[in-house]
């Protein structure tokens, strides 16, 4: 794909910064079902659910965390998560 | 004599012992200033995220923005007092320095027909308002110096849902202020008082939020100025929410309190804590001053006590080569 565009992702809960990274695409859990977010995303805020954010790290893998509650927010390729709880899963 | 260099002995010794204390404690509070100040730079990026996101979904929101928590209720004239002071004293003036702020502000609002309730954290203001005799509608000791998250979400909720009681319920306010002490640097710390609830978006907490742009209609929403919210909103990008702008609003309102009590606590919990830093480093310094002194005194009895030995001694030899 020409198109080389990624996201930057950074989640935080108030204990500090838990992750910061960048990946092609991500899952959130939101309250109302689960969302997934590619580049060039338009603006976009939401409200966490409790499960499994995962990120799709450009060099193959992924990355995941567990969330409880919170909200996301997508600007200009920009991923901000902010959770109440975040726990990552090795 | 030899009764008075015991006695300056025994002081230089339990003198040096309260020293060795005091070093201890001033230390034991330095370290942990460093891990207060950490988990306030912590927040950090939480805190900003959360302004951000409160600034875009109050725009968002529009001109019907009536959310509980930033409307003025004026169906009770009981203001909620949150004081955050020690658990401990040896920190000089800190906790009288709160206290003294809080009662001249509660006095001013009750010189206003307002009817002030407290709430306190830490021991030093519960026991001083206790033999006063002044009830607290609510306490949380023995957190002062390392407060949790967790404290300040219990905090905020008690305080919340004092806000968003009903009229006619005795629990119910319709301010929330918070006196506390704002931590500038290790060498200067300010009591201050907020007011925290309603919210209102000030130009000073508007600073946490990276570009001037949401600040400026956070202040604009906040005020309810539809118009210049709706002018405002044209300088982001047209966000979508999910579920809708105002259920983000109202989960995100309540995290907002929490997360401002939560650096209140810790600023309160610095500041607490560099007190008794400078408190224990003075405490130090005097027990020195003090061992010197007693050393000086107890150098001063045993010269005296061996002149009089020999004088005794010099005499009892004249007396005795005089009756030869």
């Amino acid at each position: 794909m020409a198109d080389e565009r990624l996201l930057t992702v950074e989640i935080a809960d108030w204990e500090g910064q838990v992750w910061a990274g960048q990946g092609t695409f991500l899952t959130a859990p939101t309250v109302e079902g689960s969302v997934g977010i590619y580049p060039r995303h338009e603006p976009f805020l939401a409200l966490l659910g409790n499960g499994e954010v995962k990120v799709d790290l450009p060099a193959g893998g992924a990355f995941r965390a567990t969330v409880a509650g919170g909200f996301f927010s997508v600007d200009s390729d920009i991923v901000t998560i902010v959770t109440d709880d975040a726990t990552v899963v090795e | 004599m030899a009764g008075s260099q015991r006695v300056y002995r025994a002081r230089i010794r339990s003198t040096q012992a309260l020293k060795k204390i005091f070093r201890a404690m001033e230390l034991i509070a330095a370290s942990r200033i460093g891990r207060a100040r950490d988990a306030a730079g912590a927040q950090a990026p939480y805190a900003r995220a959360l302004t951000r996101a409160v600034g875009l979904a109050a725009t968002h929101a529009g001109e019907d923005l009536h959310h509980p928590l930033l409307s003025e209720r004026t169906d009770t004239k009981r203001v909620a007092l949150l004081v955050l002071a020690a658990d401990r004293g040896m920190a000089g003036a800190y906790t009288a320095n709160v206290l003294r702020e809080a009662e001249a502000h509660a006095a001013k609002l009750e010189a206003g027909g307002q009817e002030v309730v407290r709430y306190v954290v830490g021991r030093r203001a519960a026991g001083y308002y206790e033999f006063r005799g002044v009830p607290l509608a609510g306490k949380w000791l023995g957190v002062s110096d390392s407060p949790t998250f967790a404290t300040a979400k219990e905090i905020a909720n008690t305080l919340i849902a004092a806000f968003s009681a009903p009229a006619d319920s005795d629990q119910a306010v319709g301010e929330l202020h918070v006196v506390y002490t704002h931590f500038k640097n290790m060498v200067s710390q300010q009591p201050r008082i907020i007011r925290m609830l309603p919210l209102e978006f000030t130009d000073e907490e508007a600073e946490v939020v990276p570009d001037g742009a949401p600040a400026a209609s956070g202040t604009a929403a906040a005020t309810g100025d539809a118009a210049k919210a709706a002018a405002q909103a044209e300088l982001y990008p047209l966000y979508s929410f999910e579920p809708s702008a105002h259920a983000v609003l109202d989960a995100l309102l309540p995290r907002y309190i929490r997360s401002r009590i939560y650096d209140c606590l810790l600023q309160a919990a610095a500041s607490e804590l560099a007190n008794r830093q400078r408190a224990m480093h003075t405490a130090t310094d005097n027990a020195e001053d003090l061992v010197r002194k007693y050393t000086r005194l107890a150098n001063q009895a045993r010269q005296a006590d061996i002149t009089q030995e020999i004088s005794e001694i010099v005499s009892g030899a004249d007396a005795m080569a005089a009756g030869n």
